[in-house]
């Protein structure tokens, strides 16, 4: 026998083999036995495992172009307007234009009615950084953004005591003869 | 009155599971044969074949078009196939004395069956990658464009294994066929 034909490596004797190959094959039906006894061991779909399912699965969502538009033109007016209401500190907002990182300061007195910060970066004013009482409700704190250097600072406790920061090394001079403590806040 | 695909799926989802053995024995045949052509001998083409069933039934939900529950389901299969195939050699294909190539051959001429023992043979000497494109090609007879949804390998890369699958299959039938 000679091969006749040939196109992309394809010819008779390919041809001829690939015929032998599509052949049915006939598997033992009870091969469909085992796979049913598998399944009936797996938990079984219904409506609640169906609704729990359909939950946890990914669904591919299609939208027209138009609609997606909408939605991209509402998520903006929605993000402008959550913006201009002032929702974001303008503090925050403001503090990483000038290279500022938000530090934390904290300090645990559970019977203080009034907690607020004084230090280089207020100028020592004590009505310029009032603390916060957290959720703990024993600890008060206050996010203060600084840019790179070094800080003195100390709280004022109920408008009148001067406690140093006892998470912070203290400060060696203290310009005001009270114990103040230092903080640096690095290079990023 | 024939069943559709996509009313048994939608049934086995509502709870009825024995409706499941509908699609089984309906594919069963089908999908066995691309198990046995890539693997090579029963044994593994049942434990794979069987493995494929449960994981679309436990994916059923994932099955977003029921009408096309053999495409899907063939998927499974495939990537099976090329699992325990790499996890398996080619030295462990059992085309010869193999009980179920036996079986079938039964009906078909001595002549037939050697032939078949050969080609068979030849196949198991391509290369997993070329193997699989040759068999998805030219035994299911499935178009490039559905071989790489299937197989996610762009169609210039598929052509090119399908054509050094021929051109090795020609070269070790071409004395045999010959004969």
């Amino acid at each position: 026998m000679c091969i006749v034909s040939e196109v992309n490596g394809f010819n008779e004797l390919i041809e001829n083999a690939a015929h032998e190959l599509r052949r049915p094959v006939r598997f033992n039906p009870a091969l469909d036995e085992r796979v049913m006894k598998s399944v009936r061991a797996i938990p079984r779909f219904g409506r609640m495992a169906n609704l729990v399912g359909w939950l946890l699965t990914t669904h591919p969502v299609r939208l027209s172009p138009a609609f997606g538009l909408v939605v991209l033109v509402g998520a903006a007016v929605g993000m402008w307007a959550w913006a201009s209401s002032g929702a974001v500190p303008e503090q925050i907002a403001s503090s990483f234009e000038n290279g500022a990182r938000m530090i934390v300061f904290s300090l645990e007195v559970p019977e203080a009615s009034d907690v607020s910060i004084v230090g280089d970066f207020n100028d020592w004013d004590a009505e310029a950084t009032p603390l916060s009482r957290t959720s703990a409700l024993d600890e008060w704190a206050a996010a203060v953004p600084l840019v790179p250097g070094r800080y003195q600072y100390t709280f004022i406790v109920d408008g009148e005591q001067w406690v140093a920061d006892p998470g912070a090394p203290r400060a060696l001079q203290s310009d005001f003869g009270r114990p103040s403590s230092v903080i640096t806040v690095p290079e990023l | 009155m024939y069943v559709t695909d996509g009313d048994v799926v939608r049934r086995v989802l509502g709870g009825e599971v024995e409706a499941y053995a509908i699609l089984v024995n309906r594919y069963r045949d089908r999908l066995g044969r691309y198990a046995l052509r890539i693997l090579g001998n029963t044994q593994d083409a049942e434990e794979v074949l069987q493995d494929t069933f449960v994981r679309a039934f436990r994916s059923l939900r994932n099955c977003h078009d029921p009408e096309l529950f053999d495409r899907w389901a063939f998927k499974i299969l495939v990537n099976r196939c090329r699992t325990v195939g790499a996890t398996r050699g080619r030295r462990e294909r059992l085309f010869v004395g193999d009980e179920l190539a036996l079986q079938n051959a039964a009906n078909f001429p001595s002549e037939g069956y050697a032939w078949r023992e050969e080609i068979e043979k030849a196949l198991a000497e391509l290369p997993p990658d070329q193997r699989e494109a040759f068999i998805l090609k030219h035994v299911e007879e499935l178009r490039y464009e559905e071989i790489a949804d299937l197989t996610g390998v762009g169609i210039s890369a598929l052509k090119m294994r399908v054509n050094r699958a021929c051109t090795r299959m020609r070269e070790l039938l071409e004395g045999v066929y010959r004969e």
